[in-house]
């Protein structure tokens, strides 16, 4: 149910990590911060996996490998079979800070990934309407980045994903900037649109409840530098409501992956931090 | 003072609570505080000059100085003078915005270009123009070249050095989220760079505007033999100095009003931005 653009037809995963390792020079410590090592990890097309891990292990920086913003400096990722060497317009990112332009209404927000990838046409402008619509934000066409809500940018930051029609969906921590109460609505959408849309998900967090209402799989990672320490199926149909944290297997798995994060914080951070 | 302080705490217990109202003046009040105030200070002018006994060589009373428009206006070297110079100056800042903006859109957004070329810039920038005219008047002589090329010389640096910096503030997540969806480096550019900067033209085109200003009163100062500045400079050789400060005050509302439309402009350009 959810593969509905299954188009690719092909066995290969949507996204699949072979050992990546990336490394940042640091100027102003003058050494090199390990901030993945042999990181694997596979997603299928249509599958949601979120990936949780202590603040700084390296999550964000999995995502722009696999978006073709940051290169590794070993290993590879291969998108639907093909090694990633940029972005591509298979795959799109929404960002924590949402990244829009300011200087653009919601309409030229979302139709700015159109542009980019030189795809506006005669049917644009119909497109650019269903997906503001669903995103919930017909009647804000007009309205410019700064009059609205952080949860109302990320609707806009979500439709300028979704509407070059990906098949990968990129998500790094979209809602960690968003207030409580309209992150919990926001999670419940986004199940809703993702398995209408049926995109490859691949959704940063650091929120476990966010992680078990979204996702197929959860990958737990290590302390930097980040690896992975465990993929856990969720037992559950999605799109699932919230009323799944009331399940006895719900709370057995949270207490599942806490301990694994707990264990986490009590690794040797020194020990981690040693140079290449 | 801490009597009329409980008076007043006891009046407003009284009332219905006065909303908190943010300290703004009405368009119609700032026109008319603006009004006011000239015409204060036009009286206090007037009333200093007859009543100080000040020699009118050095203050003259403001109806002489009003009355000088009707004078060098009789003596026809009013609005020809003013029309050549107002003819310098369009053709020196045209040139300078025309040839500022894209150079600093291009040395802001080349790092190596940046490292290179900008140290001549900051360098033009800080140095006195003054010191330039010698230079000028062996380069081009005395004419109305060289009145330009001093308004370039003047506007152009301090545009230049605005917009390289504004190339600088560019937020990288805005570049990121473009590359994340394909755009090249030129798309990058026009799509990303260039509406960043838009705001900061604004800015460097109100910098440029007001220091041309200088460089042409400079250039008629030094190297003319005509145009408002010049009549100024014989006005003070003939020591008629309500004439001189009859193109002072011409040149301030001249000012004035160009850096009013400039900040205009920068607001219209900036309509995106959080207040």
């Amino acid at each position: 149910m959810e593969v509905m653009q299954g188009g690719t037809g092909s066995a290969s995963p949507a996204i699949e990590a072979r050992g990546v390792t990336v490394a940042y020079e640091r100027a102003r410590h003058k050494d090199t911060l390990v901030a993945l090592q042999d990181f694997d990890l596979e997603i299928r097309s249509g599958e949601f996996v979120t990936v949780v891990g202590p603040s700084g292990c390296g999550k964000s920086t999995f995502l722009n490998v696999v978006a073709g913003l940051v290169p590794p400096a070993r290993g590879e990722v291969f998108v639907e079979g093909k090694p990633v060497r940029g972005p591509g317009p298979e795959r799109s990112v929404v960002f924590q800070d949402y990244a829009l332009m300011p200087w653009r209404t919601v309409e030229g927000n979302v139709r700015f990934g159109l542009e980019m990838q030189r795809r506006v046409d005669r049917s644009t402008r119909e497109r650019i309407a269903r997906y503001i619509e669903m995103v919930g934000l017909t009647g804000f066409e007009r309205a410019y980045p700064r009059e609205l809500s952080g949860g109302m940018r990320q609707r806009v930051g979500l439709a300028r994903a979704l509407v070059t029609e990906p098949r990968i969906l990129l998500m790094d921590e979209p809602l960690a900037a968003v207030d409580a109460m309209t992150r919990e609505l926001m999670q419940d959408e986004l199940s809703r649109i993702v398995a209408e849309t049926g995109q490859a998900v691949l959704f940063i967090t650091h929120s476990v409840d966010e992680a078990i209402t979204l996702a197929d799989r959860i990958a737990v990672v290590t302390n930097r530098p980040g690896r992975i320490k465990e993929i856990i199926p969720v037992p559950f149909q999605r799109p699932r409501g919230r009323d799944v944290r009331n399940l006895p297997d719900y709370i057995a798995l949270r207490d599942r992956i806490w301990s694994l994060l707990e264990a986490e914080r009590h690794t040797n951070r020194s020990q981690v931090e040693a140079g290449v | 003072m801490s009597a009329t302080t409980t008076r007043e705490a006891e009046t407003t217990r009284s009332r219905p609570p006065a909303p908190v109202r943010p300290r703004t003046f009405s368009r119609r009040q700032k026109i008319v505080i603006t009004v006011v105030n000239l015409a204060l200070f036009c009286v206090a002018w007037e009333l200093v000059a007859r009543l100080s006994g000040v020699p009118s060589l050095l203050v003259p009373t403001f109806s002489a100085v009003v009355g000088e428009f009707f004078a060098m206006r009789q003596e026809g070297i009013l609005w020809a003078n003013l029309w050549i110079s107002l003819q310098i100056y369009l053709v020196g800042m045209a040139l300078s915005i025309l040839a500022a903006i894209p150079f600093g859109l291009l040395v802001g957004g080349i790092k190596i270009l940046d490292r290179i070329v900008g140290p001549y810039v900051w360098a033009l920038y800080t140095l006195p123009r003054l010191i330039l005219m010698p230079l000028i008047l062996l380069w081009v002589g005395i004419n109305d070249t060289a009145r330009v090329l001093l308004v370039v010389l003047s506007a152009g640096p301090a545009i230049i050095v605005v917009i390289m910096d504004a190339m600088k503030t560019i937020e990288p997540s805005l570049v990121r989220a473009a590359r994340s969806f394909c755009a090249g480096r030129r798309q990058v550019f026009t799509h990303v760079a260039l509406p960043s900067t838009v705001p900061y033209i604004a800015t460097a085109v109100r910098m440029g505007v007001s220091r041309g200003l200088i460089g042409l009163f400079i250039g008629e100062l030094f190297t003319a033999a005509d145009g408002i500045g010049y009549v100024m400079v014989l006005a003070g050789r003939q020591f008629n100095s309500a004439r001189v400060y009859f193109i002072l005050l011409v040149f301030v509302a001249f000012s004035v009003a160009l850096v009013g439309l400039t900040q205009w402009l920068e607001k219209k350009a900036s309509i995106w931005r959080s207040a």
